[in-house]
């Protein structure tokens, strides 16, 4: 079974030095370094490599060269969302334009007072949701198993001006457990990365992309026993650093987390028919 | 409420919501390896427990439940504390 290992790649002084580029040369010079950046990673991660290329050439039916040219595009658009994640939080929203889609079932939620389950994957940007959601006055509480990203959020929350975004780290001392209760009895909004899952996790299984693969059952199991709208939610990429927020209404059978499976697939689905290149799950997906 | 009432509204909603069979749930057993719990299944335990007998958990609560056993007595304890 494929399984995530739990760390992600990068550094905290790779961030600094984005960070300092970003706020010395500007955002396009930041960019720029992400062409070398891009094949530096294409070269020297070869497992992760070997990952996108079989997503690109099984799950998508990309022909070789296609398949090889989207490795290196792929890198590229991810070290973009990664600059753009640093370069809003640091007080530079205002260098890009934002596009709701589906705004409507959030401003419900917060209409009606209710707490919120969204539900994400790692594709496009999730991390700068809260900004779309600014006039909501919610702050959305990211569930997360990354480890090794502690380091580095906790660098970003001292030097941003205004992180928006709270992380839930599930914890041997269920600590996430309570903090998970509390902001569903707050009235706050969880939100879940659907598609990952490390050593241990109870998975489920679907058909995703033409091939047999595992999810994390966990949020499936919360959210469809929980009395609690549930949305998927996903930030995407556009050219001309524009984002384009898409947020759908789960349907499902209460107490049915298979068929809140089904519909996730089936979301994600769509989402990466129309972005086939930003799927940033650097691991072998759909292993047996 | 009598501890054989705990027992037995407990190990109801546990036999229900973790599909397990009844005779899994014995005293001095394991908890998590019982219920085949992982770290997110505990969200739904405690939103079980407290909605089932209308008591308020935390983290600290949890350290020293392994086995059913520890788990009734946590309710217990907290149900009297409540009384």
């Amino acid at each position: 079974m494929a399984e995530w290992e739990g760390k992600s790649r990068g550094t905290v002084s790779g961030y600094k030095i984005f960070i300092f580029l970003i706020k010395h040369a500007g955002i396009p010079v930041a960019y720029s370094l992400l062409i070398f950046v891009s094949l530096y990673y294409v070269i020297s991660s070869p497992h992760q490599t070997a990952a996108i290329y079989r997503y690109f050439r099984r799950q998508r039916q990309y022909g070789f060269i296609r398949s090889i040219i989207s490795i290196y595009r792929n890198y590229f658009v991810f070290g973009q969302t990664i600059i753009d994640k640093i370069a809003i939080t640091a007080g530079l929203e205002h260098k890009y334009t934002y596009e709701f889609d589906g705004i409507e079932h959030i401003r419900q939620l917060a209409k009606n007072n209710s707490a919120g389950i969204l539900i994400s994957a790692h594709v496009g940007n999730f991390e700068v949701s809260q900004y779309f959601m600014g006039e909501f006055d919610k702050q959305i509480h990211l569930v997360t198993t990354d480890e090794e990203q502690r380091a580095i959020k906790s660098y970003l929350a001292n030097i941003m001006a205004k992180p928006k975004t709270g992380f839930i780290v599930l914890n041997d001392d269920l600590s996430h457990v309570f903090e998970i209760n509390r902001v569903i009895d707050e009235k706050g909004m969880i939100c879940f990365t659907g598609d990952r899952f490390v050593e241990g996790s109870k998975t489920m299984t679907a058909n995703f992309l033409g091939r047999e693969a595992h999810f994390p059952a966990g949020p499936f199991l919360i959210s469809s026993r929980l009395s609690t709208p549930v949305l998927f939610v996903y930030v995407m990429r556009e050219r001309h650093r524009h984002y384009h927020l898409y947020a759908r209404t789960a349907t499902f059978a209460h107490r049915d987390a298979q068929s809140l499976l089904h519909a996730y697939v089936q979301s994600i689905e769509q989402i990466l028919t129309k972005y086939p290149l930003q799927w940033f799950n650097y691991y072998d997906f759909w292993k047996a | 409420m009598s501890r054989d009432e705990i027992i037995d509204i407990t190990n109801r909603f546990l036999i229900e919501e973790f599909e397990v069979e009844p005779d899994v749930i014995q005293p001095d057993a394991d908890l998590k390896e019982s219920l085949d719990l992982d770290s997110l299944d505990y969200v739904d335990l405690v939103v079980l427990i407290e909605s089932n007998f209308g008591i308020k958990l935390e983290s600290k609560d949890f350290t020293n439940v392994n086995t059913f056993d520890n788990l009734y007595d946590l309710i217990g304890s907290k149900i009297h504390a409540i009384a």
